[in-house]
């Protein structure tokens, strides 16, 4: 009998703890998208690598290795070194939703673009930390800069910059690759030291870091982030979600989740990006692009053929062929326009449409 | 307890000074209100070898003119010092010797020598530094000019300030302190006569106004209170134009008026004082005429003959500024620069084959020495050259045609530093704000006086 | 007998020794007067210099007044009333326009700039540019009833039509402020150009125009550009930046009823030609943009100027209500200008875009569309019309009065006195003279034009002392110079009055010399009347923010970051000491420049350096950052090179910091005692463990 309470006890235990790490509501379903088109330098891009892509309204700016290009009303207009871009590789960009204007981080400094005017900061000309800006982020007044010597935190009102390295924060390098703000937090992805958490009320700092060390495999899973080489980070809907080379790392503010190409519908576990929205992660790897709602998972694929829509959940796979896919797998920047979908390639940009 | 003999001559001190006093008193102002005048005698025509002073009383013009000028054979081209005292003028003890200058205190009605030179020395004109101007005679190439020299008014520090090969004269002082001065180029071919304007010290000389429609300035301007320089241009008329902006403001005021002006002076109520006549063949006598009514002269004095060039003594309310001088004699250069050779008003020579593009420039002085210099990609010239010796200057092309040129004769003075913006360019256009390329580097030297002056090599 | 002799023994002895003394006295004093002025002619009294020149003590303040010094005005929409702000007085004061009187002056905060009036003409809001804020005042009452907090320097403002929005451009941390009327909290701030100052707002409320100063940062020795920021009113956000090439110091900018033409005030500096000369316009013009609304936003620039006439320092605008006619300010001419909008209208109209291009910079155009110029007191500012476009009331800054002058005749019917002092002190005097433009040669250009509101324009300068081309001088600010000779970068220039002297004349103004009497109170003025806005962007209240204080340490620091000991020579404290940090001292940091003669500098102060960019002599680190990371890489101006750059960061955020000298004279005397003693360590800690 005591045998059978203990027992009993050990696995309400468990399946509380199962409970608690499975999000609390069903979320809302993966979206679907399809009739892909994409845009090369046929089309009026100036390169044919894009680095990142991001929307704003009817607008749609993207980053290549040549310039940074505007696409509206079915045209891109390409923005160089002579229009006052800081360097032709654009990596970041965000759009600021108090004045509008857009940041733009590149492989020589930082700019903003406003009323049709560049501003350059470089780390010779003001307190950025460094001219190689991996990630930019608007967070109302201020501007997060991830870059290769630090993150750098603008307040737009004061024009004053702080920057975190090593010396006054919690990572073991200065090299940062990707930042975004949540819950009145600031969160820094940190090459090889995992994620920076920055409390922007008191100005502390704590880290997240792999409890396995630097093991490459998730010796025990779920115990923290799965790697400290982290890629990419994006909060919303309270969750924190962590690209890594090594696989996705899922946050509630009190459990961590792993996943893995082998395990779930992650197309493979080198992860160069993401970017959430309400309950949905869109995952940049490069072998596809993968979404996922802590649920069901839809991966895209491009083929000789078109393209492939995997869906995963519970284990299960399925593969729904498509006439048309992304430009090429190896992705590396995403974003959302209304019903559609936007997709930076190592070789095009992609445009899908939401499946209703 | 003083002796009587003392006291009277106490008595006499007292007295004697009083009279002086009140002669002093009574010898100031005499003259304030009145007009100065030159007179040429019937029969003489224009000459001024017969000419005077006269004053004339303008509230009495019926009462007899005074001669002032009775020690001299001649005396002719009066202008008076800012505050109303020295008259200046041009005079001659002697038929045989040259034109003077010599001051009036017409105040004491003392007469003082200015200068002592062998050549002619006419058109004085007073600067508020106790300085004056005055138009000397020379010869270039044989060719009769004159040149506007400066010296103090007790004839010290003789310095000579025009070098371009004209007749310079009728200098007037403008109440911002340049000068202007009636110039007519003699060399290599006679040209008509333009006003121009400089630094007293003979920098930055440029044109005022050629005139217009065909007249040019005959005389030297004056100017009025309201901002207006009145002169007389060719055909005897009557013109102005706003100081603002002279190139575009010619007017001529004589238009509807019959007869014939031969000079002119602003008065404080906005009108003039002229030397007109109604017909050729009567004598020039003084009138007013007002530029706003415009109408017909009225008659205020007839000498015996012609009556010109009338003053009204009065101190001025401002005198002109004083404007201090750059020039540096001991440094013997001065310093060219010009934005864009191919900025220019200039028509291209018509005789051109090749590119209406410049790329040098040729220096071309009186003696007949040459320099050609290339310029700047940005056009732009940048150039070290003796100082009061007259050059010219041509754009030429690739091909070494000449573009455009040669321009009027420019000289600098010792240490001067002089800017333009092309090469007879739009004198109204201000510069553009660009650093020229040729001032990122040393000056050009081109030296007149050096042997061996054709620098290809050196402009290069 | 020999009694007799011994009295006359002894005065006479007395007498000698006086006369003796007092010969060698004024001897003594002459050779002072001629160093200390660099002429012989100077007269030699002592009040002129050493009592003129007081600041801070009891002789100050009987030798000085506090004038009205009206800026800008407001007029309340029947016209019956002006509300003139008193920059100087730190006033409001209400003016009936009726019977010229006085109704009530309300005391408002530090150095205030603008008025609008709001709610109908109920309630007024002043910008207070001194010290960041705008107080609302209820105009039946005359009490202030709320106080607005936005962004640094709030200057010029306008109210939505709706009236629930008031943008409000901040002129220190060169952004606009956009508060909500309803709630007087500020809902957004956008950039905006460098240092602006004014705003307007399109008729139909779709738009908001502001003008700046300063040029943008522009690759060094190019022409400076300066942004006009138009903002969208329906989404409050920045819609376009127009760069009005070659040009700077807009002061105001205004739009026309019918909204087809913004106007703005603007000066082009010849900065970047040698300054050989200042005939045909060589050293500045000063005219009037405009931006055709209706023609594709093309944007013209015409200039006010004349060949031989020139009308500085535009500043007020005011515009016809039928759209007409346009009415500029000269502050330092003296002048209003009246314009013909539609000969401008007409010249664009039938104007090419090649022909345009021209017209910048022709002085002979201005004769089309200005149609008269109207004398006024000293230094004509702000500007506003009656209801019926009748009357220009001009404010008189340097008089204390406002003109009212007649858009009939353009005829000045009378001045209004606004109480100010009757008797112009000698400071006052030389305020006035800094501020006209008759010390120059053709009245082309006011001290003020290079040194607006006392301070430099941001521009760097061929000043051609020599030669051509050479010896590039970036314009240092005039603000509490008193106590800091020598001056000029080459410390050529042993006192204010050599600097302002006869040589100044030669090669500046080129045209007569200042009199004695105005050196004189041009030298009072600034020695005493031209003080340091408080620098409650960094600094409000003295206590230093942690990188401040890091910065501080760096500032002051003695040993590198590997532990060597830092040269004496070449540490920041040593050439800038408190309380003026500078050591009054000449020296060479490695910045000499190809096109330099060889020259030591003279040490800058840094008080309120913020707002001093670009830097060095010649103005080539556009950023306090780059004095380090461009031009030390010898770690002559000081050792960097071993820092990181949040080290760097953190000195910056200290010079920044810095502020009045009144504030470090303390810090002066602890210092340099306690200098001398202090050795930092290599094992001193240079770990920041601020997490």
């Amino acid at each position: 009998m005591k045998r059978i309470q203990i027992t009993l006890t050990i696995n309400l235990l468990l399946a509380i703890s199962v409970a608690a790490s499975e999000p609390d509501s069903k979320p809302g379903p993966v979206p679907q998208f399809g009739n892909w088109k994409t845009y090369t330098t046929k089309d009026g891009l100036p390169a044919n690598k894009i680095y990142c892509v991001r929307t704003d309204g009817d607008r749609v700016w993207i980053g290549t290795s040549e310039g940074l290009v505007l696409y509206e009303n079915n045209e891109f207009t390409t923005f160089t070194v002579e229009d006052g871009l800081a360097h032709p590789g654009v990596l970041s960009i965000d759009v600021s939703e108090l004045t509008g204007d857009v940041w733009i981080g590149t492989l020589g400094g930082l700019n903003r673009y406003s009323g049709g005017t560049f501003t350059t900061f470089t780390q010779f000309n003001s307190g950025l930390a460094n001219d190689v800006i991996y990630a930019v982020i608007c967070d109302g007044k201020d501007v997060w800069a991830a870059t290769g010597g630090g993150a750098g935190h603008y307040d737009t009102y004061e024009e004053k910059w702080a920057i975190y390295t090593e010396r006054n924060a919690p990572m073991h390098e200065p090299w940062t690759y990707s930042v975004c703000a949540g819950d009145n937090k600031v969160f820094i992805a940190a090459w090889g030291g995992g994620v920076i958490e920055y409390q922007k009320e008191s100005g502390n700092f704590r880290d997240y870091v792999d409890p396995d060390g630097e093991m490459e495999i998730d010796l025990f899973p779920d115990d923290g982030i799965v790697h400290d080489i982290t890629t990419a980070v994006s909060h919303a809907n309270g969750i924190l979600w962590v690209a890594t080379y090594f696989g996705l790392s899922r946050y509630d503010g009190t459990h961590w989740k792993g996943y893995f190409d082998h395990d779930s519908g992650l197309a493979s576990n080198f992860i160069n990006f993401l970017r959430a929205y309400d309950d949905v992660v869109y995952l940049c790897t490069d072998e596809g692009l993968s979404t996922f709602n802590g649920e069901e998972w839809v991966t895209y694929r491009t083929t000789e053929s078109g393209g492939n829509r995997i869906l995963y959940q519970d284990g299960v796979a399925s593969t729904v062929s498509d006439p048309t896919g992304i430009a090429h797998n190896f992705t590396i920047g995403v974003d959302l326009q209304g019903d559609d979908i936007w997709v930076a390639t190592s070789y095009g940009l992609s445009k899908g449409t939401r499946i209703k | 307890m003083i002796s009587r003999a003392r006291e009277t001559g106490y008595q006499w001190f007292l007295l004697v000074l009083l009279i002086a006093g009140l002669g002093a008193g009574c010898s100031k102002d005499s003259y304030t209100g009145k007009i100065v005048a030159v007179q040429i005698p019937n029969g003489k025509g224009h000459s001024l070898e017969s000419a005077s002073l006269i004053a004339i009383d303008p509230d009495d013009p019926d009462l007899a003119a005074e001669q002032l000028s009775e020690e001299f054979v001649a005396a002719a081209s009066p202008s008076l010092s800012h505050d109303g005292r020295y008259l200046f003028f041009q005079g001659k003890k002697l038929d045989t010797e040259p034109w003077q200058i010599w001051m009036l205190d017409l105040h004491r009605k003392s007469y003082s020598r200015i200068t002592d030179l062998p050549e002619h020395c006419t058109d004085p004109v007073p600067l508020p530094d106790e300085t004056v101007i005055f138009s000397r005679e020379s010869r270039v190439n044989g060719t009769i000019v004159s040149d506007l020299w400066r010296c103090g008014t007790d004839g010290c520090c003789l310095t000579r300030i025009t070098h371009q090969p004209a007749l310079n004269g009728e200098a007037t002082i403008l109440s911002e302190g340049r000068i202007l001065y009636l110039s007519s180029q003699q060399v290599p071919e006679a040209q008509d006569p333009v006003l121009m304007v400089m630094r007293p010290d003979g920098t930055k000389s440029e044109i005022y106004t050629p005139g217009c429609c065909g007249w040019n300035p005959v005389t030297g301007g004056s100017e009025s209170a309201d901002g207006y320089i009145y002169f007389i241009s060719s055909g005897g008329r009557l013109s102005r134009v706003l100081h603002r902006r002279p190139l575009h403001t010619f007017e001529n005021l004589s238009e509807e008026i019959n007869g014939l002006f031969s000079a002119v002076t602003p008065l404080p109520d906005g009108g003039c004082l002229v030397s007109y006549t109604p017909s050729t063949g009567d004598p020039f006598a003084l009138y007013t005429f007002s530029p706003v009514r415009g109408d017909t002269p009225e008659l205020l004095y007839r000498g015996n003959g012609n009556v010109t060039d009338p003053l009204w003594v009065m101190a001025l309310e401002e005198r002109p500024r004083k404007l201090p001088s750059a020039v540096n004699s001991e440094n013997p250069t001065g310093l060219l620069m010009s934005q864009n050779i191919n900025h220019s008003m200039l028509p291209v020579h018509p005789g051109i084959i090749g590119d209406s593009v410049a790329k040098s420039i040729r220096i071309s002085y009186l003696e007949g020495k040459q320099a050609i210099l290339q310029t700047e990609e940005d056009g732009s010239f940048y150039l070290k050259l003796d100082a009061d010796q007259p050059f010219r200057i041509e754009t030429l092309n690739d091909s070494g045609e000449t573009v455009r040129g040669p321009s009027d004769w420019i000289y600098l003075r010792p240490n001067e530093r002089r800017a333009c913006t092309g090469c007879h360019a739009n004198p109204e256009l201000a510069p553009e704000n660009t650093q020229p390329m040729a001032v990122k580097k040393d000056p050009l030297e081109v030296y007149a006086k050096k042997e061996n002056v054709n620098k290809d090599e050196e402009g290069t | 007998m020999m009694i007799k002799m011994r009295p006359l023994l002894v005065f006479g002895s007395v007498s000698l020794l006086l006369a003796a003394g007092i010969i060698s006295g004024s001897r003594w004093a002459r050779v002072h007067v001629n160093h200390m002025t660099a002429v012989d002619d100077h007269p030699v009294a002592c009040w002129r210099c050493h009592i003129y020149t007081q600041r801070d003590n009891f002789i100050a303040d009987l030798m000085n007044e506090t004038y009205v010094s009206p800026f800008n005005m407001a007029i309340s929409l029947d016209g019956n009333t002006i509300y003139v702000v008193g920059q100087e007085s730190n006033e409001l004061i209400v003016v009936d326009a009726v019977t010229d009187n006085i109704i009530k002056k309300i005391r408002v905060g530090e150095r205030p700039h603008s008025v609008v009036l709001g709610n109908g003409g109920a309630f007024a809001y002043i910008s207070n540019q001194w010290a960041d804020n705008i107080i609302k005042i209820d105009l039946q009452s005359y009490q202030i009833v709320d106080t607005l907090s936005g962004g640094s320097g709030p200057a010029g403002m306008v109210i939505s039509p709706d009236g629930d929005h008031l943008y409000c451009v901040n002129s220190y941390s060169s952004d606009i402020s956009i508060f909500d009327l309803h709630t007087l909290q500020e809902i957004r701030r956008l950039k905006a150009g460098n240092n602006p100052v004014s705003a307007a707002m399109a008729p139909d409320g779709s738009e908001v125009y502001v003008s700046s100063r300063r040029s943008v940062p522009v690759p060094h020795m190019t022409s400076p550009v300066t942004e006009m920021t138009v903002t969208s009113t329906s989404n409050q956000r920045v819609s376009d930046r127009k760069m009005w090439k070659d040009a700077y110091i807009m002061e105001n900018v205004r739009i026309t009823p019918s909204g087809d033409l913004v106007l703005v005030t603007l000066i082009r500096p010849k900065n970047l030609i040698p300054a050989v000369q200042i005939e045909r316009g060589w050293m500045m013009t000063h005219g009037i943009g405009i931006i055709e609304r209706e023609n594709g936003g093309r944007m013209v620039q015409l200039l006010l100027d004349e060949p031989n006439a020139y009308y500085p320092d535009p500043f007020g605008l005011a515009i016809s209500p039928d759209g007409k006619k346009a009415y500029v300010s000269h502050g330092g001419g003296d002048k209003v200008t009246a314009i013909d909008l539609d000969q401008i209208r007409q010249l664009l109209k039938e104007s090419s875009d090649e022909q345009i291009a021209t017209y910048a910079n022709h002085l002979g155009l201005s004769s089309r569309y200005v149609v008269g110029r109207i004398p006024t007191g000293a230094n004509p500012k702000g500007m506003v019309l009656s209801p019926d476009g009748s009357k220009l009331y001009v404010a008189e800054r340097l008089s204390d009065h406002i003109a009212v002058i007649d858009t009939e005749t353009l005829e000045t019917l009378k001045t209004i006195g606004l109480e100010g002092p009757r008797r112009i002190t000698v400071a006052r005097h030389g305020r006035q003279v800094l501020n006209n433009a008759s010390g120059t040669f053709q009245n082309q250009y006011a001290c003020y034009t290079c040194h607006p509101d006392s301070h430099e324009d941001g521009l760097v300068y061929n000043m051609a002392g020599t030669d051509m081309g050479r010896n590039l001088a970036n314009v240092q600010t005039l603000r509490d110079i008193g106590n800091i000779p020598p001056y000029k970068w080459n410390g050529k220039n042993q006192s204010i009055y050599k600097q302002d002297g006869m040589r100044f004349s030669t090669i500046l103004t080129r045209t007569e010399a200042f009199t004695h009497d105005e050196l004189d109170a041009l030298v009072a003025y600034i020695i005493t009347g031209i003080k340091n806005p408080p620098n409650l962007r960094f600094n409000p209240h003295g206590e230093l923010t942690a990188a401040q204080e890091r910065g501080k340490e760096v500032f002051y620091r003695t040993h590198d970051n590997y532990g060597n000991e830092i040269p004496e020579e070449n540490r920041c404290y040593t050439c800038h000491p408190p309380p003026y940090f500078t050591n009054l001292q000449m020296t060479d940091v490695g910045t000499l420049a190809e096109s330099d003669d060889p020259m030591l500098f003279d040490v800058p102060q840094l008080n309120n350096v913020y707002e001093s960019a670009p830097y060095l002599h010649d103005g080539k680190a556009a950023t306090l950052e780059e004095i380090w990371t461009r031009f030390n890489d010898h770690d002559e101006h000081g050792v960097a090179n071993d820092m990181l750059k949040d080290e760097l960061n953190d000195l910056v955020e200290y010079l920044k910091s810095l502020r009045d000298a009144k504030y470090y004279m303390e810090e002066a005397e602890v210092y340099q005692a306690s200098i001398s003693n202090k050795i930092k360590s290599n094992e001193e800690d240079t770990d920041h463990p601020d997490y």
